[in-house]
């Protein structure tokens, strides 16, 4: 089959691989029709994240059609149409049955590195580095998908395609940050980043009683998107004070609740001597991750407010405002998407019209043209939200 | 997952030995950010020392000179263990304390999972002898031989051409679903005890194994004929176990699909081209 496979930094390739088996009792494999871009690809293409090895498949978010089943899957069958949770989970560990399958024990094969770097290791991740596990990811015309009853999902009928594929990864992610953050009603959210997630993080907070919704971002498509799509006040950062801003739009107080939809690689557009501060700190291996967001967070977020961490960092962060978190009595939650939690409920927010995520899916390509859609996504040429790759043509 | 902000030079350091594919924060972590820490409290103090009169400030700059030449030159300023020892990646907590007791025979590991399951499944499974080589892979079988006794056959000493070790346990003592120990007897070659201890845990979170294996010969003899030192034996036993009792498989991406790693593929567009 083909598929895109990362050789390096900034190296992917078009390749033919051998086709995916089913090894585990209840694994599927799914031949895939859609699978999307995501800005944490980028983190691997760039070099951010290690452990990837010459050959991995990437990609981690799609949907496609279940053609094999191994003996013991018990609630699918060949033919169904599903969408793959991106973080795979075991579906029996402790985490998992409390609704934490991104926090799941078993479905990580290579433990060792993140229980070396984190003191635990999390779940395995499709296309994700072997520190999240190794898997081959989707950017493939098949995936063998493991524990498919907990992590593979039935779409409804009546659900396209294109409003599907997200519940994937970006709107369990942006659900999660709004949810994680327990959004009052009165509550005023601002989000950091417009990209998929920061969209579907908008949304979600409305869904979940938000007041009011400020999404921040410095390009004019994503600002745009997430003004007429998702219903924000728009802020961009490279033109006005983020914090000023925010205090003035909200009283004084702050945001109630912070949400970073950012990540590791942000950047400080409004302050050139931060932002060369971390680059210079990151490039020598000082720190491997740039908090300019989560500064901004903490400085701009209402005393006793919510951060709300979905966003990826990778490692090490220098001159974290401990003092002020503390200081102002704030509560971080954090994490990789617990999708399997979600999935249901979200497929019915958008069978009653309530979310329509098909929006993010700005470009559609053959997977031959990866490498070109990539670039696309990264250079936010062409006011590329998200790029969808075809792999059946 | 998200990202979507991206402009940057610097990034992790890459390797390409993945076992320390973590570079800064990986493998020798503990002891590298030690040394990044002596360095940067050294420049902090130098600095500090530099700006103030007197004895006192010299004494400070002299201090943070020194501070920063110990973590530059890979000493221990903080403590801890050789800098350039990487720990095995798998190594669990108690690998510091049994490193403490190396010098002492016998040697003693152990290991400590919590499975999401009745304590009576996890001792049942582990009950049946038979059953170990599913968590063992350094063991081709284990043959019982009676209510007490076992034959323990491994494979091949971890290297090729070398002799398979076997060894004859004896039960001590079964305290269903709580204890069981066992122990060689005769004359083998790798001598050792083990126990198996479960606990339920707080809270409903299923049962608590702790696995201790105390072996009368050092942990590197143990590896040089089983293939894996008793720290990683332990641990990969338990990680198996847990797995096994709470999926009923073991997590693989044996036999996945994936890349040449040369490049070499079918040809079609590449990123380095498509960023050109």
């Amino acid at each position: 089959m083909k598929a895109l496979c990362w050789n390096g930094t900034n190296d992917l390739r078009v390749e033919r691989v051998p086709d995916p088996v089913l090894v585990n009792p209840h694994d599927v494999i799914v031949r895939v029709a859609l699978s999307s871009v995501c800005g944490s690809d980028l983190h691997l293409i760039d070099g951010y994240v290690p452990t990837m090895r010459p050959g991995d498949i990437i990609g981690h978010e799609f949907l496609g059609e279940i053609v094999e089943k191994g003996p013991e899957v018990r609630y699918l069958n060949r033919g169904d149409r599903v969408i793959t949770i991106s973080v795979i989970g075991c579906g029996h560990c402790g985490h998992c049955r409390h609704g934490e399958s991104s926090l799941c024990d078993n479905s990580n094969p290579n433990p060792d590195y993140a229980r070396t770097a984190y003191g635990h290791c999390g779940a395995g991740i499709f296309g994700y580095s072997h520190a999240f596990g190794g898997y081959a990811g989707s950017h493939a015309e098949y995936v063998r998908v493991p524990y498919a009853d907990f992590n593979a999902v039935r779409v409804p009928d009546g659900v396209s395609d294109e409003k599907a594929l997200f519940v994937s990864d970006a709107v369990p992610t942006g659900y999660m940050a709004a949810d994680m953050a327990g959004i009052e009603p009165g509550d005023v959210v601002a989000v950091w980043g417009c990209g998929g997630v920061g969209q579907m993080a908008i949304r979600s907070a409305y869904l979940l009683g938000a007041e009011r919704v400020i999404g921040i971002d410095r390009f004019p498509d994503r600002l745009r998107a997430a003004q007429m799509k998702a219903g924000a006040e728009t802020l961009d950062y490279s033109r006005v004070d983020i914090f000023d801003a925010l205090q003035a739009m909200t009283g004084g107080r702050g945001p109630d609740v912070c949400i970073d939809a950012v990540g590791m690689e942000a950047d400080s557009a409004s302050n050139p001597v931060e932002d060369l501060y971390d680059r210079a700190r990151q490039a020598v291996g000082l720190q491997t991750d740039r908090p300019a967001v989560l500064r901004q967070m903490i400085e701009s977020c209402r005393k006793g407010g919510t951060l709300s961490i979905v966003g990826v960092y990778g490692g090490l962060i220098d001159r974290f405002p401990m003092g002020a978190a503390m200081n102002k009595g704030l509560t971080f939650r954090m994490g990789q998407q617990n999708g399997q939690r979600y999935a249901e409920r979200l497929f019915e927010h958008i069978r009653k019209g309530e979310l329509d995520p098909s929006y993010l899916l700005t470009h559609r390509m053959p997977l031959e043209e990866g490498p070109q859609g990539y670039r696309m996504f990264k250079e936010k040429t062409g006011d590329c939200l998200r790029v969808v790759f075809a792999p059946q043509g | 997952m998200a990202s979507n902000s991206l402009t940057g030079q610097g990034r992790w350091p890459q390797s390409d030995s993945l076992r320390s594919g973590f570079g800064l924060i990986g493998s020798a972590d503990t002891a590298t950010g030690g040394r990044w820490l002596a360095m940067a409290g050294g420049t902090a103090l130098g600095v500090l020392g530099l700006r103030r009169s007197g004895w006192g400030g010299a004494m400070l700059a002299l201090g943070g000179a020194g501070l920063f030449a110990a973590g530059a030159l890979g000493l221990r300023p903080f403590g801890g263990r050789a800098l350039r020892a990487a720990p095995d990646p798998g190594g669990w907590r108690s690998h510091d304390l049994a490193s403490r007791r190396r010098s002492l025979t016998p040697e003693r590991t152990q290991a400590v999972v919590t499975i999401a399951s009745e304590p009576g499944t996890v001792f049942r499974f582990w009950r049946n002898f038979a059953n170990l080589p599913k968590l063992m892979p350094q063991l081709e079988r284990v043959d019982v031989l009676s209510a007490t006794e076992s034959r323990w056959i491994a494979i091949s000493g971890g290297k090729p051409g070398s002799e398979a070790v076997n060894w004859r346990c004896v039960l001590d003592r079964v305290d269903e679903d709580r204890l069981l120990t066992w122990h060689t007897v005769g004359e083998t070659a790798l001598p050792h005890r083990a126990s198996l201890m479960l606990t339920p845990a707080p809270g409903d979170r299923g049962t608590e194994v702790r696995l201790t294996l105390v072996y009368r010969i050092p942990a590197t003899e143990v590896a040089a004929r089983l293939g894996v030192t008793p720290e990683a034996q332990a641990e990969e036993a338990l990680r198996r176990l847990k797995q096994r009792v709470e999926t009923g498989e073991l997590a693989t991406i044996d036999r996945q699909p994936r890349g040449s790693g040369s490049g070499n593929g079918a040809g079609n567009g590449t990123f380095r081209e498509a960023m050109e």
